[in-house]
């Protein structure tokens, strides 16, 4: 981390200070360029001569260049999020997760995405910042996700509206289900679909306030949600802003994060320093609190060692 | 001048019909509410049954492992042999049993395993045997299993119990010989496994 912060800092420091400059600069030129035009144009325009070359002037002298300074300050913001995403968040990456594999343009399949059934199937859809890897004996896959559904108008003009965003994550381990059971908060909007799934209460009063759990078989729930399960999930919700899904499903648990938010960014105008780039090493360690929190890697999870029971 | 009687008549009939008319459909709502109440309480006595059931199986489980560990650890322990002879002619009870019955057997199978521990310990050669160690896994997971079927179990008895008390449901289950279940209590040390801390 202090790596890190020393090797990137000043490259930071440097391109924000050069992108602000240049962006207030190109705006401020901008706007009295335009406003000295009008100004020039009304001037010209109340007199009896032709307009001329006068009111033109300030835009090339002041409007153009300012347009300039503006795409140039964004090409230090481009400059700095190639360095993130390129760099920095692969170090910071291989750090927590030795070995693994990330690929920022890449994400799971439409089929992973559906399979759980916890959002309707979209019109358009994209994904990125795939990563996999294996911690014990749990592996876990994750990338970003959009879905969007299609609107057209009466003139046949089509737009497109995100309604699921966020992070997806499928865990796989050794022990094989014979019972899916899911769970989603009560606020979800989608996710409804039963497929033979019976509503189950919990012992917990609060965790079945907040939560709704659909289970094909009512001990495979009790099974596999345990009091302190429970009480993870109830904490892993405190962490995320949207709504969170979770179903377990032969030997996957698969968890949508639906809150609206890229995953892996760090913005130019975010602060660069040891409290920030904590921030975003939380955002990586999010797969490997899943797994310790819901405890993937005990022997529950292990290979099965009694009849195909639960 | 003819009509006058008739409707004086008709309107009589229609009142009377009216009243019928509506205690009828009070009696008609009334059966369909208890015939329904009735079979959501059997359901219910139905889904406890199930869930005690599975505590059985778990039970009988754990039974089985144990005597399959107690098979191996008599072969290496042989000073030990009465204790844990001892320990195996413990009563199983009937599938009838009470609860209480049930509970009390649990806490000595989960007793007699403390014992094969306390023996594992004096013999490690024990612990490096294949065998012994799927057996010590299976009893975890079996242990797992009745833990989930003791909550099961609760979780379904403490509805069954709160529709039995509330009025009006309290008169229908006593019409329908539906009573109220014992809990299977969780030892101590479970107790405090499963503590909530919310």
């Amino acid at each position: 981390m202090d790596e890190i912060l020393r090797k990137y800092k000043d490259f930071h420091d440097t391109y924000a200070r050069v992108a602000s400059i240049l962006l207030w600069a190109g705006l401020g030129a901008t706007l009295l360029g335009i406003v000295l035009s009008v100004i020039f144009f009304i001037v010209n325009g109340s007199l009896e001569n032709p307009i001329g070359i006068l009111p033109f002037l300030p835009f090339l002298l002041l409007v153009f260049p300012g347009f300039a300074a503006i795409g140039i300050s964004g090409t230090y913001r481009g400059k700095w999020n190639k360095l993130y995403k390129e760099d920095i968040f692969p170090s910071f990456l291989e750090a927590t997760y030795p070995g693994v594999q990330y690929l920022p343009r890449s994400g799971l399949g439409l089929d992973d995405l559906m399979h759980p059934k916890f959002f309707a199937k979209p019109d358009r859809w994209s994904t990125c910042n795939f990563m996999h890897y294996k911690i014990d004996t749990t592996e876990f896959a994750m990338s970003d996700y959009t879905l969007e559904h299609e609107h057209r108008d009466k003139d046949g003009h089509v737009t497109y509206d995100v309604y699921a965003k966020g992070r997806f994550y499928v865990f796989t381990f050794p022990r094989v289900f014979r019972n899916n059971v899911k769970v989603m908060e009560r606020t979800s909007k989608w996710g409804r679909q039963f497929n033979g799934m019976q509503v189950v209460e919990l012992e917990s009063v609060d965790f079945n306030k907040k939560f709704i759990t659909y289970a094909e078989d009512q001990l495979a729930a009790f099974y596999i949600l345990t009091p302190q399960v429970q009480e993870q999930m109830m904490n892993l919700e405190r962490q995320f802003s949207g709504q969170i899904y979770y179903l377990f499903d032969d030997n996957h648990l698969y968890i949508a994060v639906n809150d609206s938010k890229d995953s892996f960014k760090f913005p130019l105008t975010r602060k660069f320093n040891e409290e920030t780039l904590n921030d975003a090493m939380a955002e990586i360690l999010i797969p490997k609190r899943f797994i310790e929190a819901l405890k993937l890697n005990a022997d529950k999870y292990k290979e099965e060692v009694l009849d195909h029971t639960i | 001048m003819f009509k006058l009687p008739l409707l004086a008549v008709d309107t009589t009939l229609i009142v009377v019909l009216v009243i019928v008319g509506v205690i009828v459909l009070i009696g008609l709502i009334f059966l369909f509410w208890w015939i329904s109440t009735m079979n959501a309480l059997r359901r219910l006595n139905v889904k406890v049954d199930e869930a005690e059931s599975g505590i059985d199986v778990a039970l009988t489980k754990r039974y089985d492992l144990l005597t399959k560990e107690l098979a191996i650890v008599k072969g290496v322990a042989k000073h030990e042999r009465e204790t844990l002879e001892s320990v195996i002619a413990m009563r199983r009870p009937e599938k009838s049993a009470s609860m209480k019955e049930k509970s009390e057997y649990a806490g000595e199978l989960t007793k007699a395993f403390d014992s094969i521990n306390i023996v594992m310990e004096r013999y490690p050669e024990l612990r490096a045997t294949e065998n012994f160690s799927l057996l010590q896994r299976q009893a975890f997971e079996v242990e797992e299993q009745l833990q989930a079927a003791r909550r099961v179990y609760n979780s379904n008895v403490s509805t069954l119990n709160q529709r039995i008390v509330t009025f009006p449901t309290s008169l229908v289950a006593g019409a329908a010989g539906v009573v109220k279940r014992d809990f299977f209590e969780a030892e101590a040390k479970k107790r405090d496994d499963v503590e909530m801390t919310f």
